[in-house]
């Protein structure tokens, strides 16, 4: 009985797999666009990535999350920002159309006037509707 | 503890891939860092610090002061 059913599970295994890389592909749009790095800091260079990476802040920082993403065509991205239990803090989104294979850099930034709550944060990064990243920090 | 209020956040993106956000000029969009003056920002998207004046008034609606910008501030480059 052993023996029939491992070969049986493979296969279902590999047909979910398919089926779930199809998926991907159709809600995700182009394919052709994917994100390969995510930093969070306090400023940025000129060509948008971090000056000082981080993940602790002060409560009147600016934060800048730092996309690079390699590929071409348009893709949209956007960014989810939450305060502890999934309190929604902002979300910004950003249509893209990078030309070329090279790296591209895209940075979203938030602030708020009076300072912000201490606690915990979460960023939630997505392309074309599809969570691409996350990433935690705190402001002290 | 009461629920925090986010309801004044401000928020922006820019990106060094061409986009689609920006329907007026160029669409091209520079984040102001620590440090940064128009002139300075004019010098090197433009070579020409004289080129200022041209964001300026891309950005008049954020500008009130062209020798006061903020780290943050998203600039419409023309």
């Amino acid at each position: 009985m052993r023996t029939r059913t491992a070969p049986y599970f493979a296969l279902l295994l590999a047909a979910t797999l398919v089926a779930t890389a199809c998926g991907k592909k159709a809600s995700g749009g182009t394919a052709s666009v994917a994100v390969t790095e995510i930093d969070l800091g306090r400023s940025l260079k000129p060509d948008l990535t971090i000056d000082d990476r981080t993940d602790t802040f002060h409560p009147n920082d600016v934060i800048y999350a730092s996309v690079e993403t390699k590929g071409s065509g348009p893709a949209t991205l956007a960014a989810r920002w939450t305060f502890d239990d999934n309190q929604l803090v902002d979300e910004t989104s950003r249509t893209i159309s990078p030309t070329g294979n090279g790296p591209s850099r895209t940075e979203f930034h938030v602030s708020k006037p009076g300072g912000w709550p201490t606690g915990k944060y979460h960023l939630t990064l997505t392309l074309n509707g599809a969570t691409a990243g996350t990433k935690d920090f705190e402001i002290r | 503890m009461p629920t925090p209020d986010f309801s004044n956040v401000q928020s922006g993106s820019s990106s060094t891939a061409p986009s689609d956000n920006n329907a007026n000029g160029s669409g091209r969009t520079y984040v102001v860092v620590k440090g940064d003056s128009l002139s300075a920002i004019a010098k090197r998207e433009y070579g020409d610090f004289k080129e200022w004046r041209r964001i300026y008034d891309a950005n008049r609606d954020i500008i009130k002061d062209p020798n006061l910008i903020y780290p943050g501030q998203t600039l419409r480059l023309p």
